[in-house]
């Protein structure tokens, strides 16, 4: 009885992987009519949330692309890849997206590691790889096919540190999440901070209870605390943490902490919270964008400006190939000396001689669940406290 | 002064948050012997049914919290019948369960993006900040602090003072045994099973309120709850509190003198040390 | 210009990339399974030890220069001595509780990775890990994991049938009888695993230079569960099994990357067929396709 039954598990197995073999195959057959584009994100995983925003922008610019025609005529059709955050996932869905499905171009990845894990096969395969979120200073030497639409660390930090300085805040305390991202953000805002950063510790994604770190910190008696999370998530915990805490203290974040609808969901937590924003253009595509979003969600994007930074790369994509071709040495070439002050929702921007990009920033403030530039009130010094 | 007795609040919650993650866990192991890691994604999934019926669906919060319950009440069922099942009959050894509860664990992850997407959520929520003896606490905290108390108080009458406790112990004792007495094993595990897996609803409600959602939790709360069991010893209820007491200390007693990004590192080697020392953990015992 | 569909040839970049990743995975499922299925130690922190080898030889090649075959010796070697360190709990622990230690172990490893931030770089990463002038190309590298690989299987293979072998599968059926036989318990164990140390240490090298990038994540639980699952498909306590199975389970889940969904949902959908298809296999045979034993608990 058992034996029968080991092997009608053996045959369905065997007809499982014909059937499965079948599909493979077939799957890579002609691509006529379509400008196909690779897509490395993590849609599983612990990075599933940067990921699936990231695919959100990317379908939202190439329906809209689709829909005014695509292409030179062609439709630009996504394949998706799940990268999962991880080298070896990476490492074999870049490969299958540059060997099989035969890409010229592939958007991503969202993290650093996968990027840097993906940019040896694409250089290899002469295949162009555009990065929408990647900040690790080690993607600026990956290649001459590799670019990223996001702009450096450096300047927001530099921003907020010198923000700080002029409104007389010179102890700092920083928190900062274990992340390619927020670490660089940190090590800048701590390279152009001239005053005394009296607290400085990390931690580890997925941490959720910072009461202990922030009883700590309130014990080094800081001015000043400057959050860089990777996420909003982490960040709102760590504004709840520091408010049930019975603190008052100014709270500087990064831009990972710029999400419209929680900040307007929660205003006690956020307000005066200073963070430098990429500054979305208040007309033309930035609006267009988000309200397109809305339309096609249902709700405001969770990380704004890497969601305008990956619908931006699509667009950029979209109108290189539309003007040299489906060519990725001649694409690269056109970032290189075309793109100049392009207009995309996330800024004006340009890619400096390493393919990253710059674009312009503003200090912004949560006033009553909205975001306010700071500009428009620059001579007014806010209030030293967060807590109601 | 302030100080030490605001790290020891501290302490206290996020121990009766690991108690709460272990309580099920454990009761599930000591009837069962499966290691339900699976525990923690049940209560990741219904910690985003809570999520869904009060924020999206805007539900009474009372009844979302009903609806979080039998999420997972049934989640625990449903994998008691399809897998855990199935494999007893197979007889199956514990490399069998390891990777089936891994497996399952997966899975619930996987679902919770399927359905609800990848984003974290939050739900806003936030109480009143008490001032006691220095230490600032919130009216969900203590909330939480008392639940605590009161389900390990249910838990221990339960298992020691009714007819069940009794089946259950004979049943995780020696099976054999069990049904010859009469006992319908298969019924006793379903029940542990119903009955740990509501813990998990409880312990998700706690959870989505203080800590918020993130699609892959699960696999965090698993690690957790695991953690706490094991020092406690995984067939004791006394044990997991005691073992999630002793993670927590830990842990504070990390963040405070080595830094934040040190706390898993310091609770692994714990739990490396613990199971070194006291493979059975404290209170464990050795069955035969 | 140049870079044409050419549906064959470019299936065959493919296939030989999945090539040398299928060879690193037998390698550590082989060595797994030596320990798990021969030995009956259900050691958990496997992936963890391979992480170990990766970053040894990561580092010594990247940053101190070190030639390619000397990085992965020691690799092997350091690996070595840390599975030999964590053999010493089995001499009191056994069964799931032993799964317990290593599994701890495992999550030590990770949490060491992720804060030795001046050797690790934390969860940044290793970028740009070298890989040496001969196995350039990726045809050449797995024409080098083929040939360890290959040589790994037959040494294992040997071993397992001989007076050795049974006596670790004497140890696994039931220490108390073997002791009684006069078998060393202990430092067969301690033997097996060494000998498993080594090789996964060397496979976690391989893999690191192939990817030329780690980081903690890649050596934490999916990479256990692919270590269980090619081990439980393929048959515990069977060296060909260990084979066949690896190469099933790429098999089975290379092929979902074409099927068709929707795009929010390709990525969970995968996780769970690939799930389900494990906890199938499970299910009807608890033992894998070409398994012998059963392992207490």
């Amino acid at each position: 009885m058992a034996e029968k039954n080991n092997n009608a598990l053996l045959w369905t197995i065997g007809i499982v992987l014909i059937v499965l073999g079948f599909v493979y195959f077939s799957a890579t057959g002609g691509s006529g009519g379509t400008l196909k584009v690779g897509v490395l994100t993590p849609l599983t995983g612990d990075a599933a949330s940067y990921g699936t925003a990231m695919q959100r922008a990317y379908d939202l610019a190439v329906s809209q692309i689709n829909a005014a025609g695509g292409v030179n005529g062609k439709n630009i059709e996504l394949v998706y890849e799940d990268s999962k955050c991880d080298g070896a996932a990476a490492t074999t869905a870049t490969q299958k997206l540059v060997s099989v499905d035969g890409v010229k171009f592939i958007l991503g990845g969202t993290c650093s590691g996968e990027t840097l894990a993906a940019a040896p096969i694409t250089q290899a395969a002469r295949v162009l790889l555009l990065s929408p979120s990647a900040t690790s200073p080690d993607i600026t030497d990956a290649g001459d096919l590799v670019f990223r639409t996001y702009p450096s660390d450096d300047f927001e930090a530099k921003m907020v540190a010198s923000y700080a300085e002029s409104t007389g805040q010179m102890r700092a305390a920083i928190i900062s999440e274990t992340t390619d991202f927020a670490q660089g953000v940190r090590n800048a805002f701590k390279a152009s901070y001239t005053g005394e950063v009296v607290f400085d510790e990390t931690f580890n994604s997925g941490e959720t209870d910072f009461r202990t770190l922030i009883t700590k910190l309130r014990a080094a008696n800081p001015q000043m605390v400057y959050v860089s999370p990777q996420s909003p998530a982490a960040g709102e915990l760590i504004l709840k943490q520091i408010a049930e805490s019975g603190m008052n203290v100014a709270v500087f974040a990064n831009n990972a902490m710029i999400d419209r609808s929680a900040i307007a969901a929660n205003p006690s937590l956020y307000e005066e919270v200073v963070m430098a924003e990429v500054q979305l253009p208040s007309e033309g595509k930035a609006v267009d964008m988000l309200t397109a979003y809305e339309a096609m969600y249902g709700n405001s994007p969770e990380f704004v400006a890497y969601t305008a930074s990956a619908y931006d790369s699509v667009y950029l994509l979209a109108e290189a190939v539309g003007s040299v071709g489906e060519d990725a040495e001649a694409v690269a070439g056109y970032f290189g000396y075309q793109v100049v002050d392009w207009p995309g929702a996330i800024g004006t921007f340009n890619f400096d001689e390493n393919g990253d990009a710059e674009v312009e920033l503003t200090l912004v403030q949560a006033i009553s669940g909205a975001l306010v530039p700071l500009q428009a009130q620059a001579n007014v010094v806010p209030e030293v406290e967060t807590t109601k | 002064m302030d100080v030490f007795v605001e790290l020891v609040f501290h302490g206290l919650i996020a121990a009766c948050i690991y108690a709460l993650l272990a309580s099920g866990l454990v009761f599930i192991y000591s009837t069962t012997r499966v290691f339900h890691l699976a525990h923690g994604g049940v209560i990741a999934l219904s910690a985003y049914a809570f999520w869904f019926t009060t924020s999206v669906l805007s539900w009474n919060i009372v009844l979302s919290a009903l609806m979080a319950i039998v999420t997972s009440t049934v989640l625990g069922l449903v994998m008691n019948e399809l897998v855990y099942e199935p494999l007893r009959r197979r007889n199956s050894k514990g490399l069998g369960y390891l990777i089936a509860t891994i497996a399952l664990l997966m899975i619930s992850g996987a679902l919770i993006i399927a359905i609800f997407g990848g984003q974290n959520q939050s739900l806003g929520f936030s109480s009143q900040v008490h001032v006691i003896v220095g230490a600032h606490v919130t009216t969900l905290q203590l909330l939480l602090m008392a639940t605590t108390v009161v389900i390990f108080f249910l838990l221990h009458l339960l298992s020691t003072h009714t007819r069940f406790g009794k089946t259950m112990r004979a049943t995780a004792d020696n099976e054999v045994v069990a049904s010859v007495l009469g006992i319908d094993t298969r019924q006793i595990r379903r029940l542990t099973f119903a009955l740990g897996s509501a813990l998990a609803g409880v312990a998700a409600i706690f959870y989505a309120l203080e800590f918020n959602l993130d699609p892959n939790m699960g696999v965090m709360m698993a690690i957790k709850g695991f953690t706490a069991a094991v020092i406690g010893g995984p067939g004791s209820m006394t044990g997991a509190i005691v073992g999630s007491l002793l993670l927590s200390g830990v842990e504070q007693a990390s963040v405070w003198y080595l830094g934040s990004s040190w706390r898993n590192a310091m609770a692994f080697t714990l739990l490396f040390i613990f199971l070194l020392m006291k493979p059975h953990g404290l209170f464990g015992r050795r069955f035969s | 210009m140049a870079f044409l569909a050419d549906g064959l040839v470019s299936m065959d970049a493919y296939l030989i990339h999945l090539g040398s990743l299928i060879g690193i995975y037998i390698l550590m499922s082989l060595s797994f399974n030596l320990v798990v299925g021969y030995t009956g130690l259900l050691n958990l922190g496997h992936v963890g030890l391979m992480g170990i080898g990766a970053y040894v030889s990561a580092i010594l090649v990247k940053n101190f220069h070190l030639p390619f075959a000397l990085g992965l010796l020691a690799a092997g070697l350091l690996t070595m001595c840390v599975a030999g360190i964590l053999a010493l709990p089995a001499k009191k622990i056994k069964g799931d509780y032993y799964a317990l230690v290593t599994l701890g172990f495992l999550f030590v490893v990770f949490a060491v990775l992720v804060n030795g931030e001046s050797v690790t770089r934390g969860t940044l990463g290793i970028p740009g890990i070298p890989r040496p002038e001969m196995f350039l190309s990726n045809s050449m590298y797995l024409l080098l994991v083929a040939c360890i690989t290959a040589t790994t299987f037959l040494f294992l293979d040997r071993l397992v049938h001989s007076p050795f072998g049974r006596a670790l599968e004497a140890v696994r059926d039931d220490e108390e009888v073997a002791q009684m036989l006069g078998k060393p318990v202990f430092k067969l164990k301690l033997i097996a695993m060494m000998i498993s140390g080594f090789i996964v240490g060397m496979a976690g090298a391989l893999l690191a230079h192939f990817v030329q990038f780690i980081a903690p994540n890649s050596f934490w639980l999916d990479l256990l569960v692919s270590a269980l699952s090619g081990m439980m498909i393929g048959g515990v306590a069977s060296m060909r099994g260990t084979v066949v199975g690896v190469v099933i389970l790429f098999a089975l889940l290379e092929p979902l990357r074409f099927l068709s969904f929707p795009s929010s949902l390709i990525g969970p959908l995968r996780l769970m067929i690939m799930m389900c298809l494990l906890l199938f296999i499970i299910l009807r045979r608890p033992r894998g396709l070409m398994g012998r034993a059963e392992l207490e608990s």
